[in-house]
């Protein structure tokens, strides 16, 4: 409590006035006072010359009249108002959590705000990708092809949906064999699996080619989906075996599961107007996303499906096991040695050769893809640096209280990992935001390639420096933003900054 | 599930199935992880050789030694007829140039505004700042378009050149007069090598006597007369100058003789620069301020000016904090420079991109173009390393 | 808990239920009668009946068509202020959505760079590609491509300053040149300097909207590219009466649409929609008047075959018997799109004396009869 102390007793006031701050800020000696002649100087001259262009020469038309194009680019204009719903969605749960998690930190607040923004990947998705969802008809029509006309769905190409809901299904009866405890929660459990498993029988009969083109009975296949789902889903159950609550949440999962199984298992048209899916929001695909909207699709991607997997990668890399442990330095460090724009490039021009000739990803999803690896290996590194933070005595306390691996993992040493790294993960961010850029060298429309194309214009010809001001300026306010909001999580966690 | 080694029935071996061995079920969970990884390389690989076969590709480097049949602006003199290969190494060698120049100057420029980020001049202070500020915070691509459209191309043209003695500045770049060797410059710069090198010698052991016996010897000054005397002398006593200076002029449509710098050279290079030396501010600022505020009292009282204050005590043991993030902003700024091709500068990767627009080869050229930037990024990692080795506190 | 796995097994019992009926639903047989035509049609085919196109059928379960375009072409393909395509190789893609779909909107437009243009043509990451590309024997043979009849026929050339004094490629030794990577243009720049026994100094960027800027600020002594693209170019000029494009020709570059080997019927309706829009100028039908034609009994028989009036064309390629109505009414015949696009309102190359006007009129477009 010493600061409280010595604030009570000011130091004396050292400057004298306006004069006084003047010279001991700027013409402090000689070397000091040429500086700040030179500084003026140079500063006039720039800014003159800079007020004079931007207000007499300057044709900021260009970038007024093209904000539509440059924010959502060719993103249908009858469409645009889901990118508005989105953002107010997103500006809301923002004040509300602002608002909401430090006055009141309820902890079932914070919950209801925690499954909010995990919701918000998949709805923000849904809005601005569109769905295509089945009917009641359709949900009826196209459940009695597995039942009755199996050869149907193999000839339009629909098998992969079987192996979609069977592997829900076998996670979910998994989980439930080792959480619940009651006889009758699990034989409902085993209901539920057994009817997805009954679905799929006349399937299962059918044989078609599968991987390195041997033919063989669907069966097969699905028989392998479904106990290595079963597998997983009982080893992640085990983890949470006594943790209260687990229970209500896989029952949740249950019933949030149906509507799933149900959407997975019909959305697929047949040619018959009358039973089709309907599309409920107009399918706009990642191809035609451009400007702003590209920009931002692409560098909250990649920040939200790296993170995953650069936790994964760090605690690969300090494995001890050798095959995972060799893989993920490998992987980290081949990707950090070479530039995105290669990787771009690679995942542009030579992903295609190395996929099937009818499996065609999206170009924008290529370029996901490629910056999610890219920031996976950068975020893995500054994560391993967290793990190391964290200290022994605090691993085997925990192993002594008797949380398995998978518990000490993620409720132990991860959230001080992480805690430690948070300034360093944000600067990845902001660089990876900052990178999305570089998507314009390999054809994609992001919003510096829509700003070059729309100054073709007759209108707005030669406005160069005006539209490559406006695209600075877009980025320099958000990663500023960025920075500031990690600035401000440094103090409040009390994390010293490393750099 | 670990076993718990406190239960006395668990120790006895053979008390325990195989299978809940923990080493067992290790073994067998990286089984499992090559075998899935086998299978989908596999499966990639077939991909692989079906397209190929598709298009009529293979997978061999022979490509390489066909004629490019395009021309490269700077670098090493390439001809239409060259192979691809050579074309690589032109692409190379740009990219070396590129990063070799802009480590250097971003290191110059980064130490000057780390120390300006903590001058008392509150001018300076906030104007480095704000560079800062706006170059961490906006992309390399933008600053990049817009130094080289924005403010390179927009100078005059040749013939309105800026013209200051045999200097001219246009947007066909800076030229500038260019020495030319003579017959005696093989002679003069060995002459000038020896002298560096002995000057160097001269000056550690000088400067050991000084430290041993206390007297003062003037290493400095001795070195410096033999470095820069010799060459002096030499340049007088040779027969003919060793070098001529050859003057850029205007014939036609274009600058002849001289040297000069490129606007694309220029434009990559002035954005490399401004960016990196940037972040090797902030660095460098961090690496201070890491420095104990007792070491700086301590050399003040000593009586050191300022700057020796600086010289002798800070930047020493700043530099040991800064070398490792120093040695990724090098890395960075090695990979950055493939961002060249936003402003048409021929280096690794446009040319690289250009083989593959020619031959159709995706594979083998992008594979050649990435080991390339791994291998610089490694020596890059391995000369950084040495060097924070070498800046090590000595243990005793 | 307990309820909740009630409702779960209550909802998996009704919808098996709903699905064990599902037989009875008319529906299901109807479709997979449906299918079970189509099979049969493949298998035993009489000769004369033309099967439908694999791609056709898949381009109709898309609901769109995909076609690969340029995004910075004015003229050609470019983006405008509304974020919609617009451009002499867009309308051909509109062209083909409206004789499929009778609708000008299904198209999707995918804007490639001349390098990914074949890859994506390659992976059936597109139907068809319409991005002013140079039929050659090497993308003919080796990449696994077909070219359609052309579409316009075009030439390397130079665009230099009025200036500059330079009348002819002799005139340009020593020249800084901007030019495009990734293209034959590169190579044929090469090639005719050194013919011409001259230096020259490439300056080479990935993208077309910078080669351009840079010869613009008056980094290059000239721009070269596909003559019809320096024309449209030269109109995003800061001041285009300052520029002129040489009258030499360094290359024939005749452009047109490209689509994967394999699917011959496919190949057929892109190349018969291309010849019936240059049919359609060669007989005067107009998105103006074609309706009115339709509905009368023209006299030229080609014209009646053409609107679907005679013969069952359209049927054998799969389309509406009158697909080439919609497709005049809705992007009109050649000229309307050359002019469109290409004529004094846009970037204005002239039509009439060149390889593009019909062979009536002395040009290279002579489109093989409608019968």
């Amino acid at each position: 409590m010493g600061r409280v102390e010595t604030s009570s007793i000011k130091p004396p006031v050292t400057s004298q006035g306006v004069l006084g701050w003047l010279r001991a800020n700027l013409f402090s000696n000689w070397f000091n006072s040429l500086l700040t002649i030179i500084f003026m100087v140079l500063i006039y001259v720039v800014a003159r010359s800079v007020l004079i262009w931007s207000v007499q020469e300057a044709n900021w038309l260009a970038v007024v009249d093209n904000l539509g194009v440059l924010t959502w680019g060719r993103y249908p204009s009858t469409e645009v108002w889901r990118l508005g719903l989105s953002l107010s969605l997103i500006v809301v749960m923002g004040t509300l959590t602002w608002i909401l998690w430090y006055r009141h930190s309820n902890p079932r607040i914070r919950r209801v705000l925690m499954i909010g923004w995990l919701l918000m990947p998949f709805v923000l998705t849904i809005l601005i990708r569109g769905i295509i969802l089945p009917t009641f008809r359709t949900i009826v029509n196209n459940i009695g092809y597995y039942i009755v006309r199996p050869d149907v769905l193999i000839s339009l190409d629909q098998t992969w949906r079987a192996n979609g809901a069977l592997t829900l299904a076998g996670l979910l009866t998994g989980a439930s064999w080792v959480i619940f405890k009651k006889l009758r929660s699990r034989s409902l459990a085993i209901v539920g699996g057994l009817v997805i498993i009954a679905l799929m029988i006349p399937l299962s009969t059918q044989s078609r080619p599968w991987i390195f083109g041997i033919t063989m009975p669907m069966a097969i296949p699905f028989l392998v989906t479904f106990s290595l789902s079963l597998l997983v889903g009982r080893a992640v159950g085990l983890s949470f075996v006594n943790v209260t609550g687990s229970a209500r949440v896989l029952a949740a999962w249950w019933l949030l599961s149906i509507p799933i199984i149900l959407i997975v298992l019909t959305t697929f048209e047949v040619g018959n107007e009358a039973v089709d899916p309907v599309e409920a929001l107009l399918i706009v695909p990642p191809n035609i996303w451009s400007g702003i909207l590209l920009t931002l699709a692409l560098s909250v991607v990649s920040i939200v499906a790296s993170f995953p997997i650069g936790v994964l990668l760090a605690l690969g890399r300090r494995s001890s096991l050798p095959v995972v442990k060799g893989f993920s330095i490998l992987f980290i460090e081949l990707v950090r040695g070479v530039p995105l724009i290669t990787i771009l490039f690679m995942a542009q021009v030579m992903l295609p050769l190395f996929l099937p000739l009818e499996v065609n990803i999206d170009r924008v999803l290529r370029a996901m893809a490629g910056m999610t690896l890219f920031t996976a290996a950068y975020l893995a590194e500054i994560v391993r640096g967290g793990l190391q933070v964290v200290r022994n005595e605090q691993i085997e306390a925990a192993r002594a209280l008797g949380l398995n691996e998978f518990l000490v993992t993620s409720l132990v040493v991860l959230p001080q990992a992480l805690r430690a790294v948070i300034p360093p993960i944000m600067g990845q961010f902001v660089s990876i935001f900052k990178d999305t850029s570089l998507v314009a060298i390999v054809g994609l429309l992001d919003v510096l390639a829509v700003s070059e194309s729309v100054i073709k214009a007759r209108d707005y010809l030669g406005a160069v420096r005006e539209m490559y001001l406006f695209v600075g300026l877009f980025y320099f306010v958000l990663s500023y933003a960025m920075s500031q909001v990690s600035r401000r999580l440094e103090v409040q966690l009390g994390v010293v900054e490393k750099d | 599930m670990r076993p718990n080694a406190t239960d006395p029935t668990l120790l006895q071996p053979g008390r325990w199935s195989f299978w809940r061995d923990s080493r067992f079920l290790q073994a067998l969970a990286q089984a499992i992880f090559v075998v899935l990884v086998l299978i989908a390389g596999r499966w990639l690989v077939g991909n692989l050789f079906t397209s190929l076969e598709e298009r009529g590709l293979d997978l061999n480097f022979q490509f390489l030694q066909r004629t490019a049949g395009f021309g490269i602006g700077e670098g090493l003199p390439f001809e239409r007829t060259d192979s691809f290969w050579r074309a690589f190494v032109v692409g190379f060698v740009n990219s070396i140039r590129v990063i070799v120049f802009g480590l250097a100057l971003a290191t110059v420029l980064g130490i000057l505004a780390g120390i300006s980020l903590l001058s008392g001049n509150w001018l300076l202070r906030n104007l480095v700042s704000a560079y800062v500020e706006v170059m961490r915070n906006t992309p390399l691509l933008v600053q990049l378009f817009f130094i080289y459209f924005g403010i390179i191309l927009k100078l005059p043209s040749l013939q309105e050149r800026l013209i200051v003695g045999q200097f001219s500045l246009s947007n066909r770049g800076f030229y500038f007069p260019r020495a030319v060797p003579q017959d005696g410059a093989t002679l003069w710069l060995v002459l000038a090598g020896a002298a560096l090198v002995g000057g160097i010698i001269l000056y550690r052991i000088l400067l050991k006597k000084r430290i041993l016996t206390g007297s003062e010897t003037w290493p400095g000054l001795k070195a410096g007369l033999l470095i820069f005397g010799i060459p002096l002398i030499s340049w007088f006593l040779i027969p003919g100058n060793p070098f001529t200076l050859e003057y850029p002029d205007l014939v036609g449509l274009r600058m002849e003789g001289g040297a000069r710098l490129t606007p694309e050279f220029a434009g990559i290079l002035i954005g490399l620069v401004l960016y990196t030396g940037a972040f090797i501010a902030d660095i460098v600022r961090a690496g201070i301020l890491a420095v104990p505020k007792g070491q700086l009292e301590a050399a003040k009282a000593s009586g050191l000016t300022q700057a020796q204050v600086l010289r002798l005590v800070i930047l020493p043991q700043a530099m040991r904090v800064i070398i490792p993030p120093l040695t990724n902003q090098y890395l960075n700024l090695a990979k950055n420079s493939s961002l060249a091709v936003g402003v048409g500068f021929p280096d690794l990767y446009n040319i690289s991109s250009t083989i593959f627009n020619q031959s159709g080869q995706a594979v083998q050229v992008i594979s050649l173009m990435m080991v390339t930037y791994l291998l610089m990024s490694l020596l890059i990692s391995a000369v950084m390393n040495v060097l924070n080795e070498r800046l090590k506190i000595p243990e005793r | 808990m307990h309820k909740m796995f009630k409702i779960t097994s209550l909802l998996i019992g009704f919808s098996l239920a709903l699905a064990a009926c599902a037989p009875v639903e008319p529906e299901i047989v109807t479709v997979v009668e449906t299918k079970e035509v189509t099979v049969t049609q493949e298998v035993q085919v009489p000769v004369e009946f033309q099967m439908e196109s694999a791609r056709l059928a898949a381009i109709k379960s898309n609901g769109k068509i995909r076609c690969g375009v340029n995004s910075g072409v004015p003229g050609f393909g470019f983006l405008d202020a509304s974020g919609e395509f617009t451009g002499f190789d867009t309308d051909f893609c509109r062209a083909l959505a409206v004789a499929i779909f009778n609708d000008v909107s299904a198209v999707e437009f995918r804007p490639l760079t001349a390098a990914e243009r074949f890859t994506a043509l390659q992976t059936n990451e597109i139907d068809v590609l319409i991005r002013n590309t140079t039929w050659t024997f090497s993308r003919d043979v080796e990449l696994g491509t077909d070219f359609g009849p052309t579409t316009f026929y075009d030439g390397q050339g130079m665009m230099v300053r009025t200036d500059s004094g330079f009348t002819s490629l002799s005139d340009m030794g020593g020249a800084t040149v901007c030019v495009l990577s990734g293209t034959t243009t590169e190579l044929n720049l090469a090639d005719a300097f050194s013919a011409r026994g001259l230096e020259y100094e490439p300056l080479v960027f990935d993208n077309s909207d910078e080669t351009a800027a840079a010869y613009d600020e008056g980094r290059c002594d000239g721009l070269t590219s596909d003559k019809s693209q320096l024309a449209g170019l030269r109109t995003t000029m800061t001041n285009p009466d300052e520029h002129v494009i040489l009258p030499e020709t360094m290359s024939k570059e005749p452009l047109g649409p490209v689509w994967a080997h394999g699917d011959q019927q496919w190949g057929d309706i892109v190349s018969w929609v291309v010849n019936g829009i240059i049919i359609a100028e060669e007989k005067g039908i107009t998105s103006a008047n074609v309706a009115e034609i339709a509905a009368g009994t023209p006299e030229d028989p080609e014209v009646a075959r053409l609107l679907g009036l005679e013969g069952s064309f359209g049927e054998l390629l799969g389309l509406a018997p009158d697909f080439m109505v919609n497709v005049i009414s809705a992007v009109g015949n050649y000229g309307e799109i050359y002019d469109r696009h290409l004529g004094p309102e846009g970037t204005d190359i002239p039509r009439e004396g060149s390889f593009n006007a019909l062979w009536k009129d002395g040009g290279l477009l002579y489109p093989p009869p409608w019968r």
